[in-house]
């Protein structure tokens, strides 16, 4: 079965609904509405994004859905990232941010960890000055708190 | 309007907290730390996964447990802080290390009652460990006791405690007050110290003990939702039907069935003795404990002697094991015989035994020696006396002749994973036929170090048919074991580790069919290439004393077999040439088709994250001399290019016991395009450095992130230890190449000033001898990288001192 998907800029987009339901938030409308031609609008998302995001779900269309991780570390590692997700990811950064809002709104979680690994990945052996220049982040903090905040790194480098 | 764009994209993503969080796991604390400066937002979310894992100092310990009667210094106040503030989110906690403890004589009796300990419903893993530096003064240990016992009762969600064993008359926190305080959900305790004598049958009381406790609890809870379930269920029943009728019902005993059995059980058990401890075990103690402990793990194990310098156990140890072995040199001391005990009786005397009785459960069982724990085995000598005497410490703890291991099966039928690694008084003769009879069973053998005296072939052992479920073998030192190997990899489609690290294996038994074994994810092996076909099987040449012609002729033969063999092409294309091409042309001599063939088959390993591979030289250092066979090697004629399928999951590459280990520029070059990136954050603390000392030692120097960003590596080092001239002029100039390119990586340790004075002669530029260019060729752009930044995430750079070769001199150069 075919789903129509239309983007911000009103695309339409034809794509098998195994391949949609990657989406969460897409499988959980056709459930509730359910099997329909009408299509299924996606406000949050254009269509330069949305193609990325379908490229994504068609090539992992046959993938097992995501176990829940059982152990109590929440912590990730950035560097299992497939290959080719790594390739996929390679995109400016303003697309990388894109792809990243639209699988959260979307509700694909390999697609949104893929993106925040990537994003992780960007952040590792930078200092604060160089993240805050890379995502154009303001430092509010005062010169006394940076100050304190650093020292307080410092204690806490061994632990 | 780009920038605008980016600009807002970026404000809408890094402040919603879900994505922020998502994406801060992924980060290690160093990261962290570094985000938690860039605003106040990001503090937050980084602060908060920072404080879930959380350590305080064993001299900081009383200060968080208890009220000081005296000022603390701001970082002091601040660990407090932190502590009180974040308590309710800790998930790991881990009081004490093993840093000195500060001077807190003057301040002792100083602190006056607990602070009140908050509950921590987040905190999952406790460790309460090396605590014995805290001065003793009974009033601060006898609250630092309660505080602790206090937190634990405080922590109902703790699945895993580890705690260091102090005696009571210590003062420090006592077994059974900790183990008192424990709550249902504990699924794992670790113990380590050094009981004394008699102790360790009062620890498992204690722990027998807790276990029947909570056991009785969860039965009569359950017991009271069985009665609670069939009081509903007579309810739901026809009303004019009596209790005790609807309890025959079949909706009765449905209504039972969902009733949940606890399942909140203790699983895992581990008790690492102490370095004196001779592990006696009360049997006394054990005859008076009753009930079973429903535990599926348990490991028994004993460290080796742990201040001494020079590092962990290593591949290098293996080698003057598997030496050690070879010379019959690990026989244990001689024992007065003694008449075999039945059965029956072993399992009533064998104190192990005895507790493994109550452990019926159990699924995974190890016991012996923990090799890599830190000792010293600087010479020979120093190695057997070390291991004579851990000879003695083991046989008190276990004594695994044929029918202690039939035993042991008897008593735990369900043994999915054993692991005697280390247990030196453990033969080949004493597994063979109870392994055999279980092997359909076994998921995991670890058994390094056995000692092989049975002529009798182990395929007897690993029979193909019956090794299906075994996903990990570890048989390093092992060496009698040679003849698994090929059965493993041709047979164990669910291996994931093959760790064989000294025991030689030849080329051709590997090889002539394809291995079965894909998913296979760490491997160790140590190959020996046939120069000439076998005339018929047999692994001749492993076993002829050493002479000085024999090493000549073998270095002479492989410098002629590499020189043949530039007729292959050496970059990464080849691959795809040699794979359309199964049979290889006449003129590659045997050695480089078995080679070849070989990393044609470990091309196919595409899950394969360490892999190490080592080779004997001739000779080598500990005597295992080689005829007619020469060690694996990693160049670009004998089959480089068929690995470069690992990329995508390899981390580690460790070729530091290879004999010629990487020495090409060409290998080193294309290491670096399909293996290295230096964009990998993870590269900074994985790489590392080798360096062998001039008294023979190597040290690792892991302190690589002085520079930042870190430079695409075009070439890294892998230097022959031979004394093939070549090899060394290479090596010294692809170590000035990299001093100049990437001063960080390259550090030679304490040398002497005459080494400082040779190396400077040899990177004078009127040395004519050295080709300037040739093999120094300037950093060359590396085309933009094809590969997965993920990839290699640690390569072992060896270098050698000059110093190292008694004959490289000037002169020589």
């Amino acid at each position: 079965m075919t789903i129509t998907l239309t983007s911000l800029d009103n695309v339409e987009f034809k794509v098998d609904k195994d391949v949609a339901e990657r989406s969460i938030l897409i499988k959980n409308m056709i459930d509730d509405i359910g099997e329909t031609d009408a299509p299924i609008p996606l406000p949050n998302v254009s269509s330069a994004v949305l193609t990325k995001v379908i490229e994504y779900c068609e090539h992992h269309r046959h993938d097992p859905p995501q176990v829940q991780d059982e152990s109590d570390d929440p912590r990730k590692r950035s560097n299992d990232i497939e290959e080719w997700d790594m390739k996929f990811m390679q995109v400016d950064q303003e697309m990388l941010f894109e792809i990243i809002l639209a699988a959260n709104y979307l509700d694909i979680k390999p697609l949104l960890d893929v993106g925040c690994k990537t994003v992780a990945n960007i952040i590792k052996g930078k200092t604060p000055e160089e993240i805050r220049k890379v995502f154009n982040i303001v430092n509010d903090f005062t010169p006394e708190e940076e100050a304190q905040i650093k020292k307080e790194n410092e204690w806490a480098e061994d632990r | 309007m780009h920038i605008l764009r980016k600009q807002e994209l970026c404000l809408n993503l890094l402040t919603m907290p879900e994505v922020l969080l998502a994406i801060f796991q992924c980060l290690d604390k160093m990261a962290l730390r570094s985000c938690r400066v860039v605003s106040r937002l990001w503090r937050h979310h980084s602060d908060y996964l920072l404080s879930q894992d959380y350590s305080v100092e064993a001299s900081d310990i009383t200060n968080v447990l208890l009220c000081p009667e005296f000022a603390l210094s701001d970082k002091q106040q601040w660990v407090v802080d932190r502590f009180k503030r974040n308590s309710p989110i800790i998930r790991s906690l881990r009081f004490g290390n093993s840093s000195e403890m500060d001077d807190y004589t003057v301040l002792l009796g100083r602190y006056s009652i607990n602070r009140p300990i908050q509950q921590m419903t987040a905190l999952s893993s406790l460790s309460i460990r090396h605590l014995e530096n805290i001065p003793n003064e009974p009033r601060v240990l006898f609250s630092l006791e309660k505080a602790l016992c206090e937190l634990i009762r405080n922590s109902p969600n703790l699945k895993e405690l580890a705690f260091t064993y102090y005696p009571p008359e210590t003062g420090l926190p006592a077994v059974n007050q900790v183990l008192e305080s424990t709550g249902p959900g504990l699924r794992k305790i670790t113990i380590e110290g050094a009981p004394p004598a008699g102790h360790l049958g009062y620890l498992l009381k204690l722990l027998f003990d807790r276990e029947q406790k909570w056991l009785n609890n969860n039965d009569s809870k359950h017991g009271q939702q069985v009665s609670n379930a069939i009081q509903s269920a007579a309810s739901e029943c026809d009303s004019t039907k009596t209790v005790s009728s609807a309890m025959d019902s079949e909706y009765q005993q449905a209504s039972f069935a969902r009733i949940p059995r606890p399942s909140h059980r203790l699983e895992e058990l581990v008790i690492i003795l102490g370095q004196k401890s001779y592990a006696i075990f009360n049997r006394v103690k054990l005859e008076s404990v009753q009930g079973q402990l429903p535990i599926k793990s348990l490991s028994i194990i004993k460290p080796r002697s742990s201040n001494r310098r020079n590092g962990r156990m290593n591949h290098e140890r293996f080698e003057q094991l598997a030496h050690l072995a070879q010379l019959g040199q690990l026989t244990p001391p001689v024992q007065p015989a003694q008449p075999a005990q039945s059965e029956s009786a072993l399992m009533n005397t064998d104190p192990l035994l005895m507790i493994l009785q109550r452990c019926p459960r159990l699924e995974e069982f190890q016991c012996g020696t923990n090799f890599f724990a830190q000792y010293d085995a600087q010479a020979m000598g120093d190695f057997y006396k070390a291991y004579s005497k851990e000879m003695l410490f083991s046989q008190r703890l276990i004594t695994p002749t044929r029918e202690w291991i039939r035993c042991l099966f008897k008593v735990c039928p369900n043994l999915k994973k054993i692991n005697l690694g280390g247990s030196t008084n453990l033969k080949f003769d004493h597994l063979d036929e109870v392994l055999g009879a279980h092997m359909d069973q076994l998921e995991s053998i670890i058994l390094w170090g056995v000692e092989m005296t049975s002529t009798k072939p182990l395929s007897t052992v690993f029979k193909p048919e019956l090794i299906h479920r075994l996903t990990v073998l570890n048989i390093s030192g092992s060496v009698g074991f040679s003849d698994a190997i090929p059965v493993v990899l041709k047979s164990a489609s669910n291996l994931k580790c093959l760790l064989a690290m000294s025991v030689l294996v030849r080329a051709d038994d590997i090889t002539g069919f394809d291995w079965s074994c894909l998913g296979l994810e760490e491997l160790a092996l140590n190959i020996l290439v046939p120069l000439k076909a076998p005339s018929s099987g047999g692994t001749e040449g492993l076993e002829d004393p050493p002479t000085a012609q024999s090493s000549d002729e073998s270095n002479s033969t492989q410098s002629q077999a590499n020189t043949h063999e530039g007729s292959l092409e050496q970059d990464g294309s080849d691959a795809n040439r040699l794979d359309d091409s199964p049979d290889l042309p006449e003129t590659i001599s045997h050695n480089v088709k078995l080679q070849i063939e070989v990393c044609r088959q470990l091309g196919r390993l595409t899950s394969l994250r360490e892999f190490r591979l080592e080779g004997p030289s001739t000779p080598n250092p500990w005597g295992h001399w080689v005829r007619e066979n020469i060690c694996m090697q990693l160049s670009m004629e004998t089959g480089l290019p068929y690995l470069e399928p690992l990329k995508n999951s390899l981390q580690i590459l460790d070729v530091s016991l290879l004999f010629n280990q990487l020495g090409g520029s060409q290998e080193v070059e294309w290491i670096a395009r399909h293996w290295i990136h230096h964009r990998h954050p993870e590269l900074h603390s994985r790489l590392s450095v080798n360096c062998y000392l001039t008294n023979g030692l190597q040290k690792e120097i892991r302190n690589l992130s002085a520079f930042s960003p870190m430079p695409k590596l075009t070439k890294l080092i892998g230097i022959s230890h031979s004394n093939i001239r070549n090899a060394r002029y290479q090596f010294l100039m692809n170590l000035d190449w990299l001093r100049n390119v990437c001063p960080s990586t390259v550090t030679i340790l304490a040398p002497s000033r005459q080494h400082m004075s040779q190396w400077s002669s040899i990177q004078t530029p009127q040395h004519s001898l050295i080709p300037p260019l040739q093999l120094n060729p300037p950093p060359q752009v590396i085309p933009p990288p094809q590969m997965n930044p993920d990839q290699l995430l640690g390569f072992y750079m060896y270098q050698v001192l000059v110093a190292d070769h008694p004959g490289l001199d000037e002169g020589n150069l």
